[in-house]
């Protein structure tokens, strides 16, 4: 038997332990780990790493030798366990979210009344990178932009949810929801029956259905694609999983041709129209003959074919314009106006660098703030003030007086944390949520689930897998 | 289906079958070795002349030498067509055409390709663990035939799957027919023992069909019928150019192309050309000139295949 639970050494909430002891929602689960030796955690550990290798769920690290050195996610044995009733408020919350960020895309590249009205300042979004005047007056089908959203969620010391982004542009990572569940199936096969965990399976049937459902052409059966940059791309065994399992084909830029507006692959017995796109390729890369001229990995007058509505593509072009960092701060203000609601989930409070005030605010408590560039993301470009030497923050400093449009503040917020199995023994690791929306013309549904992604370094607050992160299973327990 | 995914599980199975064809090749000549009989003048000559890029005086100094031959087939990341290099290519290619191969597929080429960059492999293939790493690899190519024949759909990319797969076949079947023929300078007549046959024939699998279905002198004439014109073994000439013959009327079944139509008719005198060859008159010249004619048309046939189906880019 195993002596499981850690010390709880922070302030912050603990998904499996609070002050009294194991929280309800776990306690089945406890008492099976429990039952299981040292040897055979680490066995099922173990078991799980190899799974994820033999199917091919790595990515490539190259260093000198050439052929590079393949290496999984990691993924934590121990399930992140979320009960009902709090993922009845992170779903409402989203839905309310997604649906207010529609409506502002819908209305920035047509009307811009938000902006007309004075809720969100004109100058914000037209120094927005990820603002594209090459779509402005599109109209895309059934008017929804963000068909698939992967939406960040913290907990605060209360267990509070907060967002922490809306990725509406290619958010990555379902395929790691599903493959974990598919997973921990194998390795706890009682542990997930006896504990009602709602299935998350669904998500590539629900997904393919919009994507039909967006066809231009009316057809009994269009031709629906997913657009990869191509093998060597860190996200591509997620990109054939996907394909694989809504049966669509797996595309590269160079299998697609425009001719007379008009999108087509290249097959073996000649060209065939496409329909659909679901792209995995970044707004800039689609199309050089607008966006970068020397990609190679986009459609040369895809755009063309888009804007006259020969083709879908998903998510639109230009959602970054909402979930850019210094815009996420006017979200509310979004839910206030488009809604007349108050927002279900909370942001993070959030300080823009061009507002002189906040900015004085922010650089007198800089060691409680983390520094967030606007247009980064992946853990990149990111100052965390409690951990950053005096020299880095002094340099900040001089960088966002310089471009202040380019960075924003918040104040740092302990992540809750989860048990997590390393080396053998459960310590506690600090955890996100991305649980993932689909909007399509029945409205937004979201599967129960999500990804947790884990700090696995002690302490730390940074999850994404770019800077050493892993993932856990994520339960919704009925 | 998209060309570019036909020609990667054209090249996936062109890829893989070579690997098997080497594998198997290397596996006779090196449990052959141990026997250390007269007649062996070769060594691992046939092998490194087809399967590498290796100068003659080179192949020459190391045709009897275990040890280098076994590493630099194996995992020698500088020889292009080592196993490991080979099946890093078919992982490639299988990786491009992952959404139209089966999970079951995938998964065991990518065991392989994990297996072949062990770092502890080249230091097995210098202990009596050769022989174990031979034999897994083997084991692991049967394995992906068996994956492939089992899990498969057999659609468009089966068609393609299995054309790379019997071009490859058949290219390897007469490289490795010509490497003893040449040396006798192709002597139907000749008086070669089953010993020196029993390396072409345990190369291609064909060993024990042959001592089933031949009697037991004069072998040299014999041979020929088993690797060229015997349509009941899987690695002879005819038998490879019928089964492609029977995949490419499947593909062009709904093609009205006039290139398709030619390539047809360019692939359908290639087998006529071996089905008609008069075996029991054949001489020695004809011999020679039949080898090479044959693999110099499927050879070109393989190029405008290509350029017909995966001219993508």
């Amino acid at each position: 038997m195993t002596k499981l639970a850690p010390s709880l050494t922070h302030s912050g909430w603990d998904e499996m332990f609070s002050k009294e002891g194991v929280r309800d929602s776990y306690s089945q689960v406890f008492k099976t780990l429990q039952k299981l030796s040292h040897k055979n955690l680490t066995n099922k550990q173990k078991q799980a790493s190899d799974l994820f290798m033999n199917q091919g769920i790595t990515f490539t690290v190259y260093s000198d030798d050439t052929n590079g050195i393949e290496r999984i996610f990691p993924f934590d044995i121990i399930p992140r366990i979320i009960t009902q009733k709090d993922w009845q408020e992170v779903e409402s919350g989203i839905k309310q979210r997604l649906l207010a960020l529609n409506l502002f895309l819908e209305d920035i590249y047509n009307e811009q009344n938000i902006v007309k009205e004075g809720i969100i300042p004109a100058g914000l979004i037209a120094s927005c990178p990820h603002y594209i005047q090459e779509v402005q007056g599109i109209k895309v089908p059934h008017n929804i932009h963000v068909h698939i959203a992967g939406i960040d969620l913290i907990r605060g010391a209360k267990g509070e949810f907060y967002v922490l982004e809306d990725n509406l542009r290619c958010p990555s990572g379902v395929s790691y929801m599903l493959e974990n569940r598919e997973i921990t199936k194998r390795i706890f096969p009682d542990m997930l029956s006896s504990n009602h965990v709602s299935m998350v399976s669904n998500y590539p049937m629900i997904f393919h259905s919009i994507l039909v459902s967006l066809s231009p052409r009316n057809v009994s059966n269009p031709n629906v694609v997913l657009l990869t940059p191509g093998v060597y791309n860190s996200a591509y065994y997620e990109h054939t999983y996907l394909a694989r399992q809504m049966g669509i084909p797996l595309v590269e830029g160079r299998d697609l041709v425009v001719n007379n507006s008009k999108v087509y692959m290249k097959t073996t017995s000649g060209l065939q129209q496409v329909d659909v796109i679901y792209r995995r390729l970044d707004d800039e890369y689609l199309d050089p003959l607008v966006f970068k001229p020397d990609s190679t990995l986009g459609v040369p007058g895809l755009i063309s074919a888009y804007r006259q509505g020969n083709v879908a593509l998903v998510n639109a072009v230009g959602n970054g314009v909402a979930d850019d960092k210094a815009i996420y701060a006017y979200v509310p203000d979004m839910i206030k106006y488009y809604l007349n609601q108050e927002p279900i989930l909370k942001n993070v409070p959030t300080y823009r660098m061009e507002n002189l005030d906040e900015r004085e605010l922010v650089f007198a408590n800089m060691e409680n703030m983390v520094i967030k560039e606007t247009n980064q993301s992946g853990g990149y470009g990111m100052i965390m003030g409690n951990k950053a030497t005096q020299e880095e923050l002094d340099n900040a400093k001089i960088e966002i007086t310089k471009t202040p449009r380019n960075f924003i503040a918040q104040p740092i917020i302990q992540l809750s944390t989860v048990p997590c199995l390393i080396d053998g023994q459960l310590k506690l690791r600090h955890v996100d949520l991305r649980p993932y929306a689909l909007c399509g013309p029945k409205g937004v549904q979201i599967v129960p689930g999500g990804l947790t992604r884990v700090a696995l370094t002690e302490g730390s607050l940074v999850v994404n897998s770019s800077q050493g992160g892993g993932s856990k299973d994520t339960w919704i327990i009925k | 289906m998209l060309s570019r995914v036909a020609d990667g599980m054209f090249w996936l199975n062109r890829y893989m079958e070579r690997t098997d064809g080497m594998l198997l090749t290397l596996n006779t000549s090196y449990i052959l070795s141990f026997d250390k009989e007269i007649s062996d003048f070769q060594g691992y000559r046939p092998l490194l002349e087809y399967y590498t890029n290796l100068s003659q005086d080179k192949i020459h100094s190391i045709q009897y030498d275990n040890t280098y031959v076994l590493k630099y087939i194996i995992c020698d990341n500088q020889n292009d067509n080592s196993v490991k290099n080979l099946v890093i290519k078919a992982r490639e290619n299988a990786r491009g055409s992952q959404d139209k191969i089966t999970k079951e597929l995938w998964e065991h080429i990518n065991s392989m390709y994990h297996y072949m960059n062990s770092p502890d492999l080249p230091k097995k293939l210098e202990t009596t663990d050769a022989l174990k790493v031979i034999t897994k690899l083997n084991k692991d190519l049967l394995l992906y035939n068996g994956i492939l024949q089992v899990t498969m759909p057999r659609g468009l990319g089966w068609c393609f799957s299995s054309i790379g797969k019997h071009i490859e076949r058949c290219l390897q079947t007469i490289s490795m027919t010509q490497a003893y023929f040449a040396p006798i300078n192709y002597n139907l007549e000749g008086e070669e023992d089953l010993i020196y046959w029993r390396r072409l024939l345990l190369s291609l699998s064909g060993y024990e069909l042959y001592l089933k279905s031949y009697s037991n002198i004069s072998h040299n004439r014999k041979v020929v019928h088993q690797v060229i014109f015997n349509k009941d073994f899987a690695h002879s000439v005819i038998y490879t150019l019928e089964l492609i013959n029977t995949y490419l009327d499947s593909l062009f079944k709904d093609n009205d192309m006039s290139e398709a139509r030619t390539l047809k008719n360019q692939f359908g005198r290639l087998k006529s050309y071996v089905a008609f060859t008069d075996y029991h008159h054949l001489t020695n010249q004809e011999l020679e000139e039949v080898l090479r004619n044959t693999k110099n048309q499927l050879t070109q046939f393989s190029i405008d295949f290509s350029k017909l189906f995966f001219s993508y880019t």
